[in-house]
């Protein structure tokens, strides 16, 4: 038993504080300074992680079709050696595929093969949220791995920065999102001032399920002007015709893959309906309303242009293939 | 009344009953021999629940050729094991069995004299055993056949049972699988089962209980009646 | 338990008569706010057309519907444990949830509007293919409780390896969970048949009171047993499939319904199917109006397990008390 007296106490104290200040700083300001000097990358993820390079990466790995659309938007779909089943956009990623330049990994989650990752030798990896255990292993096999899980524009176009200093394609990333903005702002001038348009969503058809107020869609909804009628719920409700028609939509959002055509809708729900009478009902690719990648901004395009018609001069997007789509989805 | 004819039954391979032939018109009838003798299948076969070879007829009618619910008509059943834990009442358990009967539920339910609301689970073994052969007597079925009806009972359920049988037995023909030989006393005639083949004892001595039961007996007699006690010692020097 | 046959048709009496009751207050109930008095006008020929749309074309369908569906799932029910002589016994043992399932799935990977088709097909297709196995080893209805087990487990891997490849899970967990949210009167149509169906299943009073005895014994007594049980085991499956394909596999009513009831009027069938019809018609009902009622839809698979679960428990622990 060793006894310490008052002042040995706050000595240590202060020591071991100061000690400890020192090394964050060094961890925290110093060290990611020094990295980037000498040529390395630091990026915070949205999982709040800090992910670091040695290099820019020259071969990296997608595990999410919105993160294989920024790649490829940002001039780095050379470097892409990895995607999911699920990357079907754009049609070079699609190319590549077919041509044997990039492997499948697998699906989302528990049938990705850490294995075939590994084996593509990646500098990088782009995961996405809910992988949380592929991350884990990837981080054990020291293969830098960030993690996406954008809820707005603005987070986005953070993912599209981090994707840019990774591939070093910061000048692409920049014009992405120059461009994206740039439609926004053609939205926003567009649809200001206008009351807003009661809309329902249709996330599937049967049984009927719309999205909540803490879903990519809602927000979308909003940006372009929009009311999304259960707002006041969350995740993806199911609902009752009833309540749709209590709510009384203006407008109507189909995909091509809920399992409904504009012509069921049309013909089958009541007239009661606004968007039934009027005949507001749309269809837009899912792809472009639900990947938080750089066609987001056209889902808000396509939104606002259905639900404000006579805001927009032109009508830039229209999807009157899907009406087969909708029987030959997978 | 009831007639059987080169009576065989295989199961699978096995030969249990073979070429049996009897003829019985009415009367208290015991059905004794060992376990697995073929007793409860003979049962089955006159009552046509199971197939089998040779022809059974009752009343001069091949049960072979009756629907089943003519069969159910002029042939009662007390089986080895019922449904007590089913939960009926009284009078919902014997309304079942008069559904292919010509019956009145109600002068059983007098005779027995069960309140008809009571619940057939709340019945001792005796009560039940009891009820078991009140229903199979609804309509009065000239031929009653029962697969050990005094099993698990006292003597004084046994004795009522045994009472009520005789009493059908003087117009109809009852057949009952007995394995108390002591009961023999009370019945009009005895058939043996032994190796698949019946026969009609006329005279029940200790030789041919010996046949049937492999194993030593001796008959006390007390009275009018016999008892029949197997003998410990060589049945353990046989082992 | 040992309720006189007055106490019995009374129960019965009073289904029916909370029938009609429970279907006018379920009218009055829904997400959109229209008042009592509107309800009444509307159903006798008045009302605005907002209030027409929602009473007539969206309430009124699916409220008969659900009471249908409970109808059925507890006429289903009650023959099902009559015939299986278990209590465990559930329509859904003869492979009719792992059969439609698979219709199901297919259907959600095709087009949802097959599903209730293929839902219907597949029920039918592997409960005869359960029925089959079933006899062919030996016909016992325990072989056929085991065949609808060993079947359903070869299903339900084949269901489970489909559901990863479909690109919405939503729709088919909903499936699963039963729902009659989509319900107006195309499925009223479709479903009305088992009401019949479950109607005429009355006259087979006699033969389920036989069947649930010893094989031995309801043969004793007159039934030509193989035959009965086949032909009702071909009505569970026919009604319960038919439900299946309108609302999905809604669970516990073919269970716990017909339990509920041989606890109040006992096992013969004469009063227990009337009751457990009406019961599980109010039963679904009822559950199905505490589905819709919020602003969101809730499966209404879950309000029964919820729902039925105490009121089961309460009367089985009741039941021994007293008994």
């Amino acid at each position: 038993m060793v006894n310490m007296d008052r002042k040995t106490v706050i000595v240590g104290i202060v020591v071991i504080a100061i000690v400890a200040a020192a090394i964050g700083f060094y961890a925290f300001y110093v060290y990611p300074q020094k990295t980037q000097g000498s040529g390395k990358i630091v990026v915070k993820d949205d999982m709040g992680r800090t992910v670091i390079l040695n290099k820019t990466a020259d071969r990296v790995v997608s595990l999410a079709p919105s993160n294989t659309e920024i790649l490829f938007a940002i001039g780095a779909g050379s470097k892409v050696v990895g995607v999911t089943e699920f990357c079907d956009y754009p049609p070079e990623a699609v190319e590549g595929v077919k041509n044997g330049s990039i492997a499948v990994v697998g699906g989302f989650a528990s049938d990705i093969s850490i294995e075939k990752i590994v084996s593509l030798k990646p500098d990088a990896v782009f995961a996405y949220y809910g992988q949380k255990s592929v991350v884990e292993e990837l981080e054990n096999l020291s293969i830098p791995t960030v993690v996406f899980n954008p809820h707005n524009l603005d987070m986005i176009y953070n993912d599209i920065t981090i994707a840019g200093e990774i591939t070093g394609m910061n000048d692409g990333a920049k014009k992405v999102i120059s461009e994206m903005r740039n439609t926004v702002n053609y939205v926003e001038s567009h649809v200001a001032n206008l009351p807003a348009k009661k809309v329902f969503f249709v996330a599937w058809g049967n049984p009927l399920m719309t999205a909540g107020n803490d879903t990519f869609i809602n927000y979308l909804i909003s940006l372009a002007d929009g009311k999304n009628i259960f707002s006041d719920s969350s995740g993806w409700p199911t609902v009752s015709m009833e309540s749709i028609v209590a709510r009384n939509p203006d407008a109507i959002i189909l995909t091509p893959h809920c399992g409904l055509t504009k012509k069921d809708v049309l013909n089958n729900w009541s007239n009661e309906i606004n968007a039934v009478k009027n005949g507001s009902v749309y269809v837009i690719d899912d792809d472009i309303l639900v990947r938080p990648g750089p066609r987001i901004v056209q889902g808000l395009l396509a939104i606002a242009e259905d639900i404000h018609p006579n805001a927009f001069e032109e009508k830039s997007y229209n999807l009157e293939v899907t009406e087969q789509w909708a029987v030959a989805a997978p | 009344m009831l007639k059987v004819e080169n009576l065989s039954k295989f199961y699978g391979r096995k030969r249990v009953l073979k070429t049996v032939n009897l003829q019985l018109e009415r009367g208290f009838w015991g059905l004794i021999g060992r376990n697995g003798a073929g007793k409860t299948t003979l049962l089955r076969c006159i009552m046509a629940m199971t197939t089998f070879t040779g022809t059974i007829k009752i009343n001069g009618k091949n049960v072979k050729e009756m629907p089943r619910s003519d069969i159910a008509k002029i042939v009662g059943y007390v089986p080895q094991l019922s449904s007590q834990d089913v939960p009926l009442s009284v009078r919902d358990f014997l309304e079942i069995g008069a559904y292919y009967r010509n019956g009145n539920v109600d002068n059983v339910i007098n005779y027995l004299g069960f309140k008809e609301e009571r619940q057939i689970n709340t019945l001792s073994g005796g009560e039940f055993q009891k009820l078991l052969i009140a229903r199979a007597m609804i309509g009065n079925p000239p031929l009653l056949l029962l697969d050990e009806p005094a099993n698990h009972l006292d003597i004084k359920n046994t004795a009522e049972i045994i009472e009520i049988l005789k009493e059908y037995s003087k117009r109809y023909l009852v057949i009952a699988v007995v394995h108390d030989l002591n009961l023999l006393n009370f019945v009009d005639g005895v058939i043996a089962l032994k190796n698949g083949k019946a026969k009609i004892l006329n005279d029940v001595d200790s030789q041919a209980l010996e046949k049937i039961f492999d194993i030593k007996v001796e008959l006390i007699n007390a009275g009018k009646y016999r008892f029949v006690i197997p003998r410990y010692n060589g049945f353990i020097r046989k082992l | 338990m040992g309720s006189s046959r007055t106490v019995k048709w009374s129960f019965v009496l009073f289904l029916i008569f909370l029938t009609p009751i429970s279907i006018f207050s379920a009218l009055m109930i829904g997400p959109a706010d229209i008042p009592f008095k509107t309800v009444i006008s509307t159903l006798f020929g008045g009302g605005d057309e907002i209030s027409r749309v929602i009473v007539l074309d969206l309430r009124l369908p699916r409220v008969l519907t659900a009471f249908i569906a409970g109808f059925a799932l507890g006429t289903a029910g009650t023959m099902a444990q009559a015939v299986f002589k278990n209590p465990l016994g559930d329509p859904y043992l003869l492979g009719i949830s792992s059969g439609a399932s698979l219709g199901a799935v297919i259907g959600f990977m095709i087009n949802f509007h097959l599903v209730p088709l293929l839902a219907f097909i597949f029920a039918i297709i592997v409960s005869i293919l359960v029925y089959s196995i079933g006899m062919a080893a030996g016909g016992k209805p325990t072989t056929l409780i085991l065949s609808g087990i060993a079947v359903g487990m070869l299903i339900n891997s084949i269901v489970w390896y489909l559901i990863l490849s479909l690109p919405n899970l939503h729709g088919i967990y909903a499936w699963f969970l039963g729902s009659f949210s989509t319900v107006m009167w195309p499925q009223f149509y479709i479903i009305l048949p088992s009401l019949f169906i479950s109607i005429g299943m009355i006259f087979l009073y006699r033969w389920l009171n036989l069947l649930m005895l010893r094989d031995e014994e309801a043969m004793s007594l007159g039934l030509n047993v193989n035959v009965a049980r086949t032909i009702v085991i071909i009505f569970i499956a026919l009604i319960t499939a038919v439900v299946v394909a309108v609302g999905g596999l809604i669970g516990f009513v073919g269970l716990v319904v017909p339990h509920i009831c041989r606890l109040v009027v006992g096992a013969n069938h004469r009063y227990l199917l009337p009751s457990s019809m009406l019961f599980g018609g109010i039963f679904l009902l009822a559950a199905d109006t505490v589905a819709r009622a919020g602003s969101t839809e809730i499966p209404v698979g879950i309000i029964t397990a919820l729902m039925g679960s105490p009121l089961f428990i309460y009367l089985l622990v009741r039941s021994h008390v007293k008994g």
